[in-house]
């Protein structure tokens, strides 16, 4: 978690039972303003007191004010469903190109009362007022007195990279859809967008080992050369239980030599394709079906190499600098 | 947006909240609006979901249907009304396209058009009538489509139908203290900015400034209030209870009218004496130019004016309440100089009431002084039994020869008319009064009211020395009417009494109690909720000490108040945090505020296992308590041990902490 923002105010209270003298809140304001609907309000409203006086109606007028400290009351609901919520954010899971990055947004109403039909909506780019609005994912939630919801806010990836999800504007307009109320929140995370897995379904024949040919025959996990700690991501099957049992930690059985399966990715093994990102497709495809496969590789594009290896963070490595690659 | 699709739900509030205000008019509206309106209504809550593909697939053949439809009945509306304009053309007119444009609605904003337009409907009922019943439905009805904006806008059915309806009411209840500033010292001004209907008014009975036989009776079957007097002091005796309207001068045998003002050149003078008596007036709207004042009045309030003779006048028509401030004496003498004027108060159409003109030849040679003839008429009158009834036979030829020789049954148009064609043949100048005799006494309030059937009809005689006299002919002949009031000259008749109560004296007077009591309400609802105008206003102020007022420092005050009530809802809303909902954690709280107290506050980051260790080494007195205490809270909240409950409170309550001993 990076980014705390508070809507309105904190506890007074020092010693209040929760403590947020943290440096990451930052309070953040709170805006209101009238609503289509609610300028349609102050119309119908004009036209009521016209009637009013004219007719020289006291009932009439009596339900112009009415209707007048009615809209009045809701905007100060208005501005209170949104006060007291703590915003933040944690980081994105990796997706692919063309996938939909889903930003976690922790909202969290220990402070406050229930909070109903909150929406959370990408921030208009556009500066021109009168282009018809864009699209716009909307996200509707609503959070009961001391809950922390997360919500994911998605958000369309369109190339490889880095994604960001811009500023969020967090606003509601309940009860009466006469106000509306809102703030900005930024998520700092950025979500990592690898290439789309495209290309060529087949694995690339093996470089490293280059005089060893009859690779078919050989089940390199049979070869057994010793232990090493355990990393995360390591596979499950290969951890030594015997060894754990006689309690000397989580080791892993490594098997080396001749046998083991390796494969280097490297750009080489793409020069036949003209286009970087398709490329990058491949290699990313490639890299995919390597970890299904359990097969050791590493990869070898301009400016990076990654020794051969495997499993969960194996992948990611590689994968994130192929979505880093060139920018 | 797929968010403000509107479900059956919405729809469903939003219909029964526009119906619940259209349903007072149905009544008011041909038969074929309010049944359109509803079907209207109800298609829209069927078709769309019964048939949805369609709803969706044929809304173009659908919208044109609709079209045709409005556009039909746009000028059924002006067939059977014969305009477009008006107030009761614009209700039917805003009954049927709420109809239209909650059928239409698909979108956010017809949902929130048709809302406005709901709200339009309930504003339309105040100018038929602005009762207390009326103002507590329409009242119940802004709840109802309030709860229907919170329905639509409750897009994660966050809440349930009665806390959508709860939260409504909530709401308003917080808006009225805001309600009652605005009303209170928003600046009024006089209306009309613009011309009113002329059908605004339509349907208010009250006297009019001319009478035949019957018209007066036709009044008496109303008991509707014509207007309300307060004393100053006590209240005179009923039969000294003359409230002078419009003087008629000129008959045409039938008819008898005021005639035109200009051929009247009356000098106005009038003496008092004995004591004045004072109070105020709250006439109801009569859409005439006419006040009613006791005889005689002595001083004008504001914005009237006197006719020459003895009228009290406004500028403008009466159309909404409004109270005057009178000064009346009871002894006077007006007018007693000769005047062009009095030619007219002779003058008769010819060759009509031969027998009457007979009898007042009579009484001319036989009693030569006006004075005497006057009496002597009023004498024949009492002699000659004439009976007192709201329902004479209709006369077929002529009116006054038949009620005085044949019938001798009337109302009191009867004999005023009669007497004054009599005064008149026999030469002696007569003029007819026409207003409210008596009134009825709400011991309640202790304050007059005079009701529609206290509408009375009265002459005056021109005598030398003494001026203009009152003479009432129905005194005379039913002296009760004058003296006890209409009900009891004619009980059975007037007053709708519920049918067997008049025979049970103690029901018979608890329902009177009752009735007394409601007019009491309506009385002070009228004179300062509806009767709430610019006077007022400027009179309100200055009972709380803000004399001469001007409009800028209403505004000036209006804003500050609403400032300040603004500011305390705020507090009152922000005021309240979440409560915890588990119990133990409750009671825990109130063992960490007692520990503070004692002076080892919890610190933030503490969990209750590591406080209870600092309390038992820093407190070693409390050591134990702390320790028992600790761990029952700790198998409640996280081992779910929820039968130690009421061992955690029993402990927590009697744990009571000294404060630090200072060493």
């Amino acid at each position: 978690m990076s980014t705390r923002i508070v809507l309105e105010k904190l506890p007074a209270d020092p010693a209040s039972k929760f403590s947020y003298q943290s440096e990451q809140i930052k309070r953040h304001r709170v805006y209101i303003f009238p609503t289509t609907q609610g300028w349609l309000y102050a119309m119908m409203l004009v036209v009521m007191l016209l009637g009013a006086i004219n007719y020289n109606n006291s009932m009439a007028y009596m339900l112009c004010f009415l209707l007048t400290s009615l809209a009045l009351v809701c905007m100060l609901h208005t501005y209170r469903n949104l006060c007291g919520l703590i915003i933040s954010s944690t980081k994105p899971k990796a997706i692919y190109v063309g996938q939909q990055a889903l930003f976690p947004i922790q909202l969290d109403n220990r402070l406050g009362l229930e909070k109903f039909s909150i929406l959370l909506e990408q921030r208009k780019t556009s500066k021109k007022l009168f282009r018809k609005r864009k699209e716009v994912e909307r996200v509707s939630i609503g959070i009961e007195s001391g809950q922390q919801p997360t919500c994911h806010y998605p958000v369309q990836s369109q190339k490889r990279g880095l994604l960001n999800c811009g500023r969020l504007k967090i606003s509601t307009d309940f009860p009466l859809g006469l106000f509306i109320s809102w703030s900005y929140f930024e998520p700092e995370q950025t979500c990592i967008v690898y290439p789309a897995p495209k290309g060529q379904k087949q694995l690339p024949l093996y470089t490293l080992n280059e005089d060893d040919a009859d690779y078919g025959t050989q089940s390199g996990t049979d070869d057994f050369s010793g232990f090493r700690k355990y990393k995360p991501g390591d596979p499950i099957h290969s951890i030594a239980w015997k060894a754990f049992a006689r309690e000397q930690g989580l080791l892993v059985k490594q098997f080396s030599g001749k046998g083991s399966r390796t494969l280097i990715l490297s750009w080489e093994s793409v020069s036949h394709i003209n286009d970087i990102e398709s490329r990058l497709s491949q290699l990313c495809y490639w890299i995919l079906l390597a970890e299904q496969t359990s097969i050791h590789y590493g990869l070898e594009i301009p400016n990076i190499s990654i020794e051969p290896g495997h499993g969960l963070l194996h992948k990611e490595q590689c994968l994130k600098e192929l979505a880093r690659y060139g920018i | 947006m797929s968010k403000h699709k509107l479900n059956i739900n919405k729809i469903m509030w939003l219909a029964i909240g526009v119906a619940l205000a259209s349903f007072p008019h149905w009544q008011r509206l041909p038969l074929w609006i309010p049944i359109s309106h509803i079907s209207l209504l109800a298609a829209r809550l069927y078709i769309p979901y019964q048939f949805p593909t369609l709803w969706s697939q044929r809304k173009g053949t659908i919208n044109i249907i609709r079209l045709i439809l409005m556009f039909s009945g746009v000028v059924a509306v002006y067939s059977s009304y014969g305009s477009l304009a008006g107030r009761d053309v614009g209700v039917a007119l805003l009954v049927l396209l709420a109809g239209f444009k909650i059928f239409e609605s698909d979108s956010k904003r017809d949902f929130y058009i048709s809302s406005y337009l709901g709200y339009f409907l309930v504003i339309t009922n105040f100018f038929y009538t602005q009762t207390i019943p009326t103002a507590s439905y329409m009242m119940f009805i802004i709840i109802i489509m309030t709860t229907g904006l919170i329905v639509f806008n409750d897009t994660e059915r966050q809440l349930t139908t009665f806390k959508r309806f709860k939260l409504s009411t909530t709401l308003i209840i917080q808006a009225i203290p805001l309600l009652l500033v605005l009303f209170i010292l928003f600046p009024r001004i006089n209306g009309p900015l613009w011309g009113i209907p002329k059908d605004a008014f339509t349907g208010i009975t009250g006297i009019d400034d001319e009478i035949s036989p019957g018209s007066i009776s036709n009044l008496a079957q109303s008991n509707s209030v014509a207007f309300r007097v307060t004393f100053e002091d006590e209240i005179p005796k009923k039969s000294k209870l003359y409230w002078r309207g419009p003087i008629l001068w000129q008959t045409d045998g039938l008819v008898w009218t005021t005639g035109e003002d200009k051929t009247l050149q009356e000098v106005s003078k009038i003496e008092f004496s004995g004591k004045p008596i004072r109070y105020d007036v709250t006439i109801e709207p009569s859409n005439k130019k006419w006040l009613f004042g006791l005889e005689m009045v002595s001083k004008l309030p504001d914005k009237t004016y006197f006719t020459p003779d003895f009228q009290l006048k406004t500028h403008k028509p009466i159309l909404n309440r409004q109270a005057f401030s009178l000064t009346s004496y009871s002894n006077y003498r007006l007018n007693n100089e000769k005047s062009p004027d009095l030619e007219r108060a002779l003058v008769l159409p010819e060759s009509y009431h031969p027998k009457t003109r007979e009898l007042a030849s009579k009484l001319r040679d036989e009693y030569k002084e006006p004075a005497l003839i006057v009496k002597a008429a009023l004498n024949w009158l009492k002699r000659e039994n004439f009976i007192y009834t709201l329902t004479p036979p209709t006369p077929t030829q002529d009116a006054i020869d038949e009620f005085l020789f044949d019938s001798k049954q009337g109302f009191c148009e009867h004999f005023a008319t009669a007497f004054a064609v009599l005064m008149r043949a026999a030469g002696i100048p007569t003029r007819i009064v026409i207003g409210y005799q008596g009134g009825e006494i709400n011991p309640l309030g202790n304050y007059l009211i005079v009701r529609q059937y206290d509408a009375h009809a009265w002459t005056e005689v021109w005598l030398e020395n003494r001026g203009w006299v009152r003479t009432d002919p129905t005194s005379i002949a039913s002296p009760i009417r004058v003296n006890e009031g209409i009900n009891n000259a004619m009980p059975d008749a007037l007053i709708n009494i519920p049918l067997g109560l008049d025979k049970n004296e103690t029901a018979y007077r608890l329902w009177k109690r009752m009735r007394n009591t409601v007019d009491m309400v309506n009385y002070q609802w009228s004179q300062w909720v509806l009767g709430y105008g610019p006077e007022r206003q400027k009179l309100f102020m200055k009972n709380i000490g803000f004399d001469s007022i001007n409009w800028k420092e209403l505004t000036l005050y209006l804003f500050i108040c609403l400032g300040i009530i603004v500011a305390a809802i705020t507090i009152y809303i922000f005021r309240k945090t979440p409560k915890t909902t588990e119990p133990a954690k409750k009671y825990y709280d109130i063992f960490c505020k007692k520990m503070a107290k004692a002076g080892v506050p919890r610190k933030s980051y503490e969990g209750p296992v590591d406080y209870a260790q600092r309390i038992s080494s820093t407190r070693q007195d409390l050591k134990d308590e702390a320790q028992y205490i600790t761990n029952l809270y700790i198998l409640i909240r996280y081992c779910s041990n929820n039968n130690k409950l009421l061992k955690l409170k029993a402990a927590i309550k009697s744990f009571t902490p000294p404060k630090i001993i200072s060493n």
